[in-house]
């Protein structure tokens, strides 16, 4: 499986941590899990865009 | 998937095209909105009222943050899915209304289609641990809701056919944007499964 887009060990881990991180303080926010479920579903639904 | 639906392929640029993605848009919204429900029902008889589930959060965590690194390509898990499609003799079906309905309808229950992301089990799993049926239902309409985005887009446009096409290829082009959008997502919830397990 190619890497996406072309990122570094070091760009990967990065990122981890920072959405990780905010994920975090989403999570402590009210409805932290609805809003979280919102957004994971919208990606999702648009994701389908590259259903075979 | 824009370049497969009725109107804007199949059909002419008429109005009965709006009847048609209005058709299939109810159809995803109902179809999605009814597998929050059924999500969110079933989790309770299997976890009880609390829907509590011992050290469950942290499992969440460390899954989510596994499957963001195989949207990212790091690593290669499966993802379940069922490869079931639309039979193609609806396509030549004189009820297009109806035809556009049930094929929103199937497309929007998702787990029974083909699931191009972990996101989707991830919402699912979401939706059915949140706190009450209306919000099951809304966390999972907002995935119909995307699936139908396209269509609305372009179902007004003068050449859909040719829009879609042209859209279809840049969004095949694209694949990382998607990969990459799914593993933000999927990053924030390790975090936010984390900090649950923590507080």
């Amino acid at each position: 499986m190619r890497r996406v887009p072309a990122l570094t060990r070091r760009q990967l881990m990065v990122m981890a941590v920072t959405w990780s991180a905010a994920g975090a303080v989403l999570a402590v926010a009210p409805q932290g899990a609805a809003i979280l479920g919102i957004g994971l579903a919208f990606t999702a639904g648009l994701s389908a865009l590259w259903s075979p | 998937m824009v370049g497969t639906m009725v109107p804007i392929v199949y059909g002419a640029r008429d109005n009965r095209a709006y009847g048609v993605v209005v058709s299939h848009t109810a159809g995803l919204l109902i179809g999605s909105f009814l597998l929050g429900l059924t999500l969110w029902w079933a989790f309770g008889l299997a976890f009880g009222a609390s829907r509590a589930v011992g050290g469950g959060e942290l499992v969440l965590s460390v899954v989510a943050a596994l499957y963001g690194l195989h949207h990212l390509g790091v690593v290669r898990l499966p993802i379940p899915s069922l490869r079931w499609q639309v039979p193609a003799r609806w396509r030549g079906s004189r009820r297009r209304g109806w035809v556009a309905f049930a094929y929103g309808l199937g497309l929007g229950v998702g787990l029974l289609t083909h699931v191009q992301t972990a996101s989707m089990y991830f919402a699912g799993l979401l939706a059915a641990v949140s706190l009450n049926a209306a919000t099951a239902g809304f966390i999972m309409a907002t995935f119909g809701l995307a699936r139908a985005l396209p269509l609305i887009v372009f179902v007004g446009r003068a050449d859909s056919a040719g829009l879609a096409f042209a859209f279809n290829d840049t969004v095949l082009r694209h694949r990382a944007v998607m990969a990459t959008a799914n593993g933000v997502m999927l990053f924030l919830l390790a975090g936010a499964g984390l900090s649950w397990f923590l507080r």
